[in-house]
C-alpha cells in the first residue's frame, strides 16, 4: 500500500497555513493566549511557592509553631484561628520538661498594625508582642541598642525595640534610641534598631515593633491570651516527637481527650512547607483551569477556520482525490495542518510565558522581593506543547474528516 | 477482453420525485489504445460518464469492468489506488495547485504512490521534457500561459504512465495554437498505446479520435467510427 509521505504532507499543510498568514496569526491567537497563560501561571507560582519555601526555611528547621484553633483543612477552618486558647499556663507548662523534652525555648507572641508615633511623624508599625528570645527565633541581630530583658517581659516594661524603616520615618538621622514614641496613646522608650534586611522577605523585618509580649497583651490589645507561640527545639532533639511532645500537653492542659476537638494546632518547618506545597499546587491548578479556557476557545477557532478552509479548497481535495489519494491521505493532510497551525500557537505562547514570567522574576526581584528567582518550566514548556497539539488533533479531526468524506467527483465540480 | 466494458450503466441524482437520471443504460466496450470522443450537449451525461468510467464515482446500476475487475466490488482505498496507478486525468480548467511549481504539480500523484522518492526527479523530468516545458520546471501557475498549464497537466497525467487518459474538454479553454499542441499531445500518446477518452461538445474536435460516442439525455445515442480523421496541425476552435 502507499506509504505515508509524511514529509511532503507535513510541507503542504505549512505551505498552505503561510499561504493565509494574517488569517493563521489571527486563528492561533486563542492558543498562544492560552499556553502563554499557562506558562506564565506555572512560572510565577512556582516562584512565589519557592520564595516562600525559602522563608519557612529561614525560621530554622528546629522552630515549631503553636497557633490556636485546629489546623486549617479548608477555609470554614480559617475562622477559627483567631481564638484565645494559647495561654500564659500553657507557656508555663510547655517550658516543664517533665512534660516535653529536648524544647530549648518557649516564646509567647501576639501581632498587630498600629500607628506609632514621635512628635509629628507616625508609621504604621506592625507591632509584636515578643520575649527577650524574639531576636533568636528570628535570627535577627541589632543595628543600635540593645533587646529587652526576661525581666522587662515579667514587668510589662514600656520597651520597643524597632525595625530600620521605622527608625528612619520617625528620626531621620537624629538619635533614636533613648527617645520615646507613642503606639495608641501609650509611650515607650525606644531601646534597640534592628539590622536592616531589605524588601528580601514576607516578614516585614524594617517596619517591625516590637514589645515585650505582656506589655503588648496588656496596653495595646487588653488580651490574656497569645496569638502563636514560637518553641525551638534543642539541638539534636527530634523535632517531630517535641511537637508531638507539646501536642500531648496541650491537649492535658485544655482537657482535650478527642483529639478532632484540638483547639490549637503544632506545625513544624516540614508540615509549612507540605501545606504551602498543597496550597501552591492547588492554587496553581485552579488557575491553570481558568487558562485551558482559553484554550478550549481557541480549539474552536481552530476548528472553524480549519472548516473554512476545507471548503475553500475543495477542488483542491478534489484533484488530489483524482490522482489518487485516499481519504485517509486527505484526513492525514488536514489534520497535520491544524496541528501545525495548534503547535506553532503553543511554541509561540511558551515563548511568550516564559518571557513574560522572566520579566516578572527581574521586576519583582530587583523591587519588593530580592529572593524572587526564576525557573524555566521544562515540564510545563512540554505539557503546553503537547496539549496543543493535542488541541489540534481534537479539533482538527472534524474538519479532516469532513474533508476526507468529500466525493472526488463533487468536489471537483465545485466552485 | 476489451480495457472497459460497461453494460446498462445508470446514474439517478437525487431521490424519489426530484430523482434526475443522468445516465440512462449505457453499454459500451473500450479496446486497449483506443482513441475515442465523448460526445453531447451539455445535461447529456458526458461528465457523469466520464466520472464513472475515471473511477471519480460510482454507477446506481449496471456493471463496470475495467481491465477485467468488477468495479462495483473495489472499495474506494483500491479505487484511489487505480486512479493513482492507472488512470490519468486532463481538466478544461488545468486544476494546477495555485502556489506550486511545475515540479511539485507533476510530483503530485507521485505523492500517493508507492514510487520511491529517488526515483521521483526522473519521472518527473521525463514527464515534463514530454510536454516540452523543462526551462519552465520552477515556475508557479502564475508565470504560466493558459497553453503551458495544460501541458503541466498533462504531464502530471503522465507521471505515472497511466494505461487511460482521461481528457475532459482539455482545448475549452484554450486559443487555436496552444489548443494545436494538446491535441498534437493527445495524438502522440495514443501512439505510444495510451487508451484516450476525450470528452468534447465540438464535431470537429471530435473527429480527431478514431470513434465517437454520442450521449443525448443520458442514452447513448450512437457509436460511429470516424472515416477521415483530424490530424492536430487541422485544430481549430
Amino acid at each position: 500500500m502507499t506509504p505515508l509521505r509524511l514529509r511532503h504532507t507535513f510541507r503542504t499543510a505549512l505551505s498552505a497555513l503561510a499561504r493565509t498568514k494574517r488569517r493563521t496569526a489571527l486563528t492561533i491567537l486563542g492558543i498562544v493566549i492560552g499556553v502563554a497563560a499557562i506558562m506564565l501561571v506555572t512560572a510565577v507560582g512556582q516562584g512565589a511557592q519557592n520564595l516562600i519555601l525559602d522563608q519557612v526555611s529561614a525560621f530554622g528547621a528546629e522552630t515549631i509553631f503553636i497557633e490556636p484553633g485546629r489546623e486549617p483543612k479548608g477555609p470554614a477552618d480559617f475562622a477559627e484561628l483567631f481564638t484565645d486558647s494559647l495561654t500564659r499556663r500553657d507557656v508555663a507548662a510547655l517550658r516543664r520538661s517533665e512534660y516535653v523534652q529536648g524544647i530549648a525555648s518557649v516564646t509567647p507572641m501576639v501581632a498587630h498594625v498600629a500607628p506609632v508615633q514621635y512628635r509629628n511623624e507616625t508609621v504604621r508599625g506592625q507591632i509584636r508582642g515578643a520575649t527577650e528570645e524574639f531576636d533568636v527565633i528570628l535570627d535577627v541581630a541589632l543595628a543600635e541598642g540593645l533587646f529587652f530583658t526576661a525581666d522587662d517581659v515579667e514587668r510589662r516594661a514600656s520597651v520597643a525595640v524597632i525595625g530600620a524603616e521605622v527608625r528612619d520615618e520617625l528620626f531621620g538621622p537624629s538619635d533614636a534610641v533613648g527617645e520615646q514614641v507613642t503606639i495608641k496613646g501609650r509611650p515607650f522608650r525606644v531601646i534597640g534598631v534592628l539590622e536592616r534586611k531589605g524588601a528580601a522577605s514576607f516578614i516585614p523585618y524594617d517596619d517591625l515593633v516590637v514589645v515585650p509580649v505582656t506589655s503588648a497583651q496588656a496596653y495595646l490589645l487588653g488580651i490574656n491570651y497569645y496569638h502563636f507561640i514560637a518553641a525551638r527545639a534543642a539541638p539534636g532533639a527530634d523535632v517531630a516527637r517535641v511537637a508531638r511532645e507539646i501536642t500531648l500537653t496541650l491537649r492535658e492542659q485544655h482537657d482535650i481527650t478527642d483529639p478532632e476537638k484540638d483547639d490549637f494546632h503544632v506545625m513544624t518547618q516540614d508540615d509549612a512547607v507540605e501545606r504551602i506545597g498543597v496550597i501552591g499546587t492547588a492554587l496553581t491548578a485552579l488557575l491553570t483551569s481558568i487558562a485551558a479556557i482559553a484554550l478550549v476557545v481557541g480549539g474552536i477557532g481552530i476548528m472553524n477556520i480549519m472548516l473554512v478552509a476545507v471548503t475553500e479548497r475543495t477542488r483542491e481535495i478534489g484533484l488530489r482525490k483524482a490522482l489518487g489519494a485516499r481519504g485517509r491521505d486527505i484526513r492525514l493532510q488536514f489534520l497535520l495542518e491544524s496541528i501545525a497551525l495548534t503547535t506553532i500557537g503553543g511554541a509561540i505562547g511558551v515563548i511568550l510565558g516564559t518571557s513574560l514570567a522572566f520579566i516578572i522574576a527581574l521586576v519583582l526581584s530587583r523591587t519588593v522581593a530580592a529572593g524572587w528567582t526564576y525557573h524555566f518550566p521544562l515540564g510545563a514548556t512540554l505539557v503546553g506543547l503537547a496539549v496543543s497539539a493535542t488541541i489540534g488533533i481534537v479539533f482538527g479531526f472534524y474538519p479532516a474528516s469532513q474533508a476526507a468524506k468529500k466525493s472526488p467527483m463533487e468536489a471537483l465540480r465545485a466552485e | 477482453m476489451a480495457l472497459i466494458q460497461i453494460a446498462d450503466l445508470t446514474k439517478i441524482y437525487g431521490e424519489g420525485a426530484a430523482a434526475t437520471p443522468a445516465l440512462a443504460g449505457v453499454s459500451c466496450a473500450v479496446e486497449r489504445g483506443e482513441y475515442v470522443a465523448v460526445m453531447g450537449p451539455s445535461g447529456s451525461g458526458k461528465s457523469t460518464f466520464l466520472h464513472i468510467l475515471g473511477l471519480l464515482d460510482r454507477p446506481t446500476s449496471g456493471s463496470y469492468v475495467l481491465d477485467g475487475a468488477s468495479v462495483a466490488e473495489l472499495d474506494d482505498d483500491v479505487l484511489a489506488r487505480l486512479r493513482n496507478e492507472r488512470i490519468g486525468f486532463i481538466f478544461q480548467q488545468f486544476n494546477l495547485l495555485p502556489r506550486a511549481t511545475v515540479r511539485e504539480n507533476v510530483q503530485l500523484p507521485l505523492l500517493y504512490s508507492n514510487v520511491p522518492e529517488r526515483e521521483w526527479p526522473a519521472i518527473i523530468e521525463r514527464a515534463v521534457a514530454r510536454v516540452g516545458l523543462m526551462q519552465r520546471m520552477e515556475h508557479t501557475r502564475a508565470q504560466l500561459s493558459g497553453g503551458e498549464q495544460q501541458r503541466v497537466a498533462i504531464a502530471r497525467a503522465l507521471a505515472r504512465d497511466p494505461q487511460i487518459i482521461f481528457a475532459d474538454e482539455p482545448t475549452g479553454n484554450l486559443d487555436s495554437a496552444s489548443g494545436r499542441q494538446v491535441m498534437e499531445l493527445l495524438e502522440q500518446l495514443h501512439a505510444d498505446g495510451h487508451t484516450i477518452m476525450l470528452i468534447t461538445h465540438e464535431q470537429a474536435t471530435a473527429e480527431h479520435a478514431q470513434r465517437i460516442l454520442r450521449l443525448h439525455d443520458g442514452h447513448l445515442e450512437s457509436d460511429t467510427r470516424v472515416a477521415q480523421r483530424r490530424t492536430a496541425a487541422q485544430f481549430t476552435r
